[in-house]
């Protein structure tokens, strides 16, 4: 019976924290098929999980999640238009986007709450169960007992690749992220399909910074993404840009980051930074073994020269 | 003539992060006139803030910065910075630590070799990665920062925790290997090799074939190992290699001159203000000594103004985010004018 | 069939003309691309457009097309005046376009690009109407639907892009140089497709540079200069010796030099390779002990035709000697330098200067070199200056980025860096890609005054007829093959060019 709750808490864990990941690597999903490459998508996530904090306390959880879309999107367009619109290198302009959110957040954060921070007496989202589900053994607890947007993420998964895959407005996308000349020669507008993507995933990002502090941490603290961004830059390879494929590589590291409680479990002292490390060495090891194998959309990162 | 406008431009890139950093903080409610005011008198206010709190913090940068730099010269972004520094930091700690007993003009420099190995060997990872794995540097040296900081934690709890075992930091290295400071102030040797690494790197780009391959294969690496006959893989192995021993001997330099002891949130983000610092150098070694100085006195600056006027001291990262911004822009802009022989 | 199309009225009387541009200008910065042409097309016409390079041909269908929006002028089709400012707009005004360069996505499938020309989703690529057309079918003749395009051959793009042109029942295709990626064979076939097409009503701008070409498919000639129409009329009512003095502006009218005198071919052997395995795409390396083997002797001009990807990359720079080096043995006496296909990627750095271009074949034992590998940029500017003089470069300064300078004079630049170091073999790839008519006879007169010189010289170029013109003897790559054609002719050449391609 110990192995079975002990199990079932590892796999609960597990999906709890691949949710913010889903989440931001959906989005990113999104804007690298378009031929962005989003390095801001750790900054949206932050200013999401801020605007969540914000939002969560003035009207609950849900004005918490549409602030955070906001602001995530918001973010995005910044990265959008400075990397899309005047064209500066995608990887540097990413960068530098994270670190105004992590300035701006600091400043905010401090003016919203003082020194003290919001303290844990924010409203999060309950648990769900799906009826019946649930009660399945070791798997039913982690799977079908969770926040909404837990089950929001796996839905919009869905949708995305039925997007991505299905729709002319899919067909575009991908035309625009494996050759710009082509698609602009069939009368695509580059420039409107990757700013939207990017939006759009930054939109995601945001909720995924959201999902952070309302369906998991339950509380604000400067930098608290620390570098979930990434990892969910990592998942969109080891994913191979689909979104079934990233949804599975989402569970995986939250698999990696629900580890360390799995192993607290059954009582053996490891260093917990070992388990800090964990997710960022898989990610590495991940894009090794997938890097050559599976093909990124051929013009991912270059911009794009005109209209 | 090209060269002032250039500085121009980076100089309206500061004021510009300033400004955007000043309605920020009238947004947020802030005086802005006290922030800048504590700001100023924390970076420049007399000749200790500038010598003790400026230039010690513009050493990290600076060296940084030119790790940066020479990678960028070569097309790879080092974006790991910040990973090299903390494991040469903590190869600092360690071989210092050791060095009782051992006249300094040894002490110092194995120590800052340890530095140096550790900061190469950490970047030695994504360059096996791209050489072997085609994985972008990119991605792989961040990934590797976040590593490096639970190594640090990992360490300072563990292994070269303090021998009292109370708090989760390195007892302090033996003197031997402290690096010698200016009379009267905080000002280290650590300044002047900084200096003389942008030199040397002057000299490297401006007037060594070595120097010319590099930034051969960072504009044109077809043209480069066609026309050039180099070995672009190899040139770039060994560039983003000198990129992270430096930045790893900028860790080294950082324990052995002003903390003398290894603790978590050593670097507060060194490794990413270097990346607006060459930016905002545009690579050129002595625009990195202005913008290494200039970014260091924000961050001795930024101390002050959350100490006296109560602003987040991360605030500064907004001035350095709109920085690179603008620097970003401005190149982009350049780069889309057209040039006749293009007009067809 | 197109005889009888000579005859038609005049042009300007044709009571409704399918595609009518009108007094189009359109200036870049300071450069005028256009300036006040007017071209007019007929129903069941095809209308050659002629001209040199940058005489502004690309630039009026991409105005026509609604990629570029004029200066002035305006667009009538089918008699009905129209604003024409996307792609999208001309395809539903009836317009189709074939490009330069190949428009399909190569990472998508056949369908998927073809849904992508109609706006639709990928799974109703075949609700077009038109796919009952026996025209489109033998378009689609062999084109799996389910095959990512990257996977076909050039030819079959080509066919792709044309039925992408015309999947929505478009009745004016713009065809922009479409056989200069093509074989003798192919072009012939396509050729034919378009007469057929407008036989059955289709209109046709047809852009080349080849004048023979034109006369084969043509009713009807735009001869343009420098962005002004210097010709127009029947084709019928033009020599060839006038088409061509109106496209460059002068009498000679030859478009290469003429055949050098004194080929020589008891030179001694200063290449010689053996049993080089070549990889042709699709195929790993050869089966074994079959590679490749011959000679070049000092003094000849060896030409190299091949289609897209049978090796003849590999073996221009194993002979060269860059890159990684395939199995099998070239000896090489003296030093061989490259000429690289791709001028702007792999002949020059473009933010670099002129001095920094020469700096860059640069190797440990040049004389600019110092024993500590410094460079002695001295030197270095007086060997620039030498190139810049000996090889006729026109630039203000040897200071100035390379990418501001004209093709033809980055060429000489380039060709002037190779020469200068003093080679026993030239290899050339795609010489004169992208030159203009008066470029491009500079770069033949000295590729062969080098080969005079006692230089052994292999040109491997995509144009055919260049081969033809320049080389005293031709070698065909072929699926990692050499092949020697028995006759030296287009037809000899064409079939062999293709042999890898039949033979599976």
């Amino acid at each position: 019976m110990e192995w079975v709750a002990v199990a079932g808490g590892f796999v609960a864990a597990a999906v709890r924290a691949g949710t913010p990941l889903l989440w931001a690597a959906l989005g990113e999903t999104l804007t690298e098929r378009s031929g962005v490459i989003n390095l801001g998508v750790e900054g949206a996530m932050l200013v999401g999980a801020l605007a969540g904090t914000l939002g969560g306390f003035a009207g609950g959880p849900w004005v918490g999640v549409i602030a955070a879309a906001g602001a995530g999107g918001v973010a995005s367009l910044v990265f959008a238009v400075l990397a899309i619109v005047a064209r500066a290198d995608q990887i540097i302009t990413g960068t530098a986007i994270t670190l105004g959110a992590v300035g701006v957040t600091g400043i905010v954060f401090r003016r919203a709450f003082g020194s003290t921070g919001p303290g844990l007496d924010l409203e999060t989202f309950p648990s769900v169960s799906v009826p019946l589900l649930h009660r399945i053994p070791v798997l039913g607890e982690g799977l079908f007992h969770q926040p909404a947007l837990t089950y929001l993420a796996v839905l919009v998964a869905g949708a995305l690749a039925w997007f991505v895959f299905r729709t002319r407005w899919g067909l575009a996308l991908r035309a625009v992220g494996e050759s710009p000349e082509a698609a602009r020669a069939a009368g695509i507008s580059v420039r409107s399909v990757q700013l939207v993507a990017t939006v759009v995933g930054g939109v995601a990002a945001g909720i995924g910074g959201a999902t952070l502090v309302l369906a998991q941490v339950g509380t604000f603290a400067e930098k608290m993404t620390a570098g979930r961004g990434f990892i969910a830059i990592a998942i969109v390879v080891l994913g191979r840009w689909h979104p079934m494929g990233v949804l599975a590589a989402a569970l995986f590291f939250g698999g990696a980051s629900a580890l360390q409680f799995l192993f607290q479990a059954m009582g053996f002292d490891v260093p917990y930074q070992l388990f800090l490390m964990l997710p960022y060495l898989l990610a590495l090891a991940a894009l090794t073994g997938v890097v050559g194998k599976a093909r990124g959309p051929a013009a991912l990162g270059v911009s794009s020269d005109e209209g | 003539m090209n060269r002032w406008m250039t500085v121009r431009r980076s100089i309206a890139a500061v004021l510009g992060g300033l400004g955007l950093l000043a309605i920020g903080l009238v947004a947020a409610g802030y005086d802005p006139g006290a922030a800048f005011g504590a700001l100023f008198r924390g970076a420049f206010g007399s000749w200790y803030a500038f010598s003790s709190a400026t230039l010690p913090r513009s050493v990290p940068l600076i060296i940084l910065g030119l790790g940066f730099a020479i990678a960028y010269r070569s097309g790879a972004l080092n974006i790991g910075g910040e990973g090299q520094f903390l494991v040469g930091a903590i190869a600092a700690t360690w071989l210092g630590g050791m060095m009782g007993g051992v006249p300094p003009v040894l002490a110092i420099p194995i120590v800052l070799a340890g530095s140096v190995v550790a900061g190469a060997l950490w970047i030695a990872i994504p360059v096996l990665l791209r050489l072997r794995f085609g994985v972008l540097e990119v991605i792989s040296t961040l990934l590797l920062n976040f590593v490096a900081e639970a190594l640090v934690s990992l360490m300072v709890q563990g292994p070269l925790q303090e021998a009292k075992g109370i708090y989760p930091q390195s007892d302090p290295i033996a003197v031997p290997s402290r690096l010698p400071i200016v009379g009267g102030t905080r000002l280290h040797l650590g300044f002047f090799l900084a200096l003389a690494l942008i030199g040397a790197a002057w000299f490297l780009f401006h007037r060594t074939l070595l120097g010319f391959r590099m930034k051969a294969i960072g504009l044109g690496p077809k043209a480069a190992h066609l026309v050039g006959r180099i070995s672009v893989g190899s040139l770039l192995a060994v560039s983003l290699l000198v990129s992270g021993a430096i930045a790893g001997l900028a860790g080294g330099v950082e324990v052995t001159g002003v903390t003398y002891a290894l603790f978590q949130n050593l670097s507060p983000g060194y490794g990413f203000t270097a990346i607006a610092v060459a930016l905002l150098a545009r690579g050129h070694p002595l625009g990195i000594v202005a913008a290494g100085v200039l970014f260091g006195a924000l961050e001795a600056g930024a101390g002050a103004m959350q100490r006296d006027a109560g602003i987040p001291a991360v605030a500064v990262y907004v001035v350095q985010a709109v920085t690179i911004i603008i620097v970003l822009l401005a190149d982009a802009t350049l780069r889309r004018r057209p040039t006749p022989a293009a007009a067809t | 069939m197109s005889c009888f199309l000579l005859d038609v009225t005049p042009l300007s009387s044709v009571p409704t003309a399918r595609l009518d541009l009108r007094d189009v200008a359109k200036r870049f910065g300071p450069t005028t691309a256009l300036d006040g042409v007017s071209l007019t097309v007929a129903p069941g016409e095809v209308h050659t457009l002629l001209g040199e390079n940058g005489a502004g041909k690309s630039t009026l269908m991409h105005i026509a097309f609604g990629m570029l929006q004029p200066d002035r002028g305006s667009i009538v089709v089918d008699g009905v005046p129209r604003l024409i400012t996307s792609p999208r707009m001309a395809r539903d005004a009836g317009l189709g376009m074939v490009h330069q360069h190949f428009t399909t996505v190569p990472a998508l499938t056949v369908a998927e690009n073809l849904a992508l020309a109609q706006g639709v989703a990928a799974g109703q690529w075949k609700r077009s109407p038109t796919f009952q057309d026996p025209l489109l079918g033998r378009l689609s003749d062999g084109l799996d639907p389910g095959a990512p395009v990257e996977q076909l051959s050039v030819g079959e793009k080509q066919r792709l892009e044309i039925l992408k042109a015309v999947v929505q029942g478009q009745q004016m295709l713009l065809l922009d140089e479409p056989t200069a990626v093509l074989t003798p064979g192919e072009t012939t076939d396509l050729l034919q497709w378009v007469q057929a097409f407008a036989a059955a009503g289709g209109s046709v701008v047809f852009i080349t540079h080849k004048l023979a070409e034109a006369r084969l498919v043509g009713d009807s000639v735009t001869v343009l200069r420098h962005g002004t129409v210097r010709l127009t009329g029947a084709l019928g009512e033009f020599t060839t010796e006038a088409l061509a003095q109106a496209m460059i502006g002068r009498a000679s009218a030859r478009t290469v030099a003429p055949k050098r005198p004194s080929a020589r071919s008891d030179g001694d052997v200063v290449v010689r390779v053996r049993n080089l395995q070549l990889a042709a795409r699709g195929q790993s390396t050869n089966p074994e002990g079959s590679g490749v083997s011959f000679d070049v002797r000092a003094g000849e001009i060896v030409g190299l035709v091949a289609i897209e990807g049978q090796g003849q990359r590999e073996l221009l720079l194993a002979i060269a000697g860059v890159g990684s080096a395939a199995p099998g043995t070239v000896e090489v006496v003296g030093r061989a330098v490259l000429i690289p296909e791709d001028r702007t990627t792999e002949g020059i750095i473009g933010e670099f200067s002129l001095v920094e271009n020469i700096a860059l074949a640069s190797d440990a034992a040049a004389p600019w070199v110092g024993r500590w590998g410094t460079l002695d940029w001295e030197a270095l500017r007086q060997r620039t200056e030498m190139v810049v003089r000996t090889y006729g470069v026109q630039a203000p300064s040897t200071d100035m980025p390379v990418r501001s300078l004209s093709g033809g004079n980055q060429q000489k630049l380039v060709l002037g860096r190779a020469l200068a170091a003093n080679p026993s073999v030239v290899v050339a790839g795609n010489p004169t890609r992208g030159l203009d008519f008066q470029a491009t006879t500079e770069m033949h007169q000295r590729l062969q005054e080098t080969a005079s010189s006692g230089v052994a010289v292999l040109v491997y170029s995509n144009d055919l007829d260049e081969v033809l013109a320049l080389a005293d003897r031709i070698l065909v790559v072929s699926g990692g093959q050499v092949l020697i054609p028995d006759r030296a002719d287009r037809d000899t050449i064409g079939q062999l060019m293709l042999a890898a391609e039949r033979t599976p």
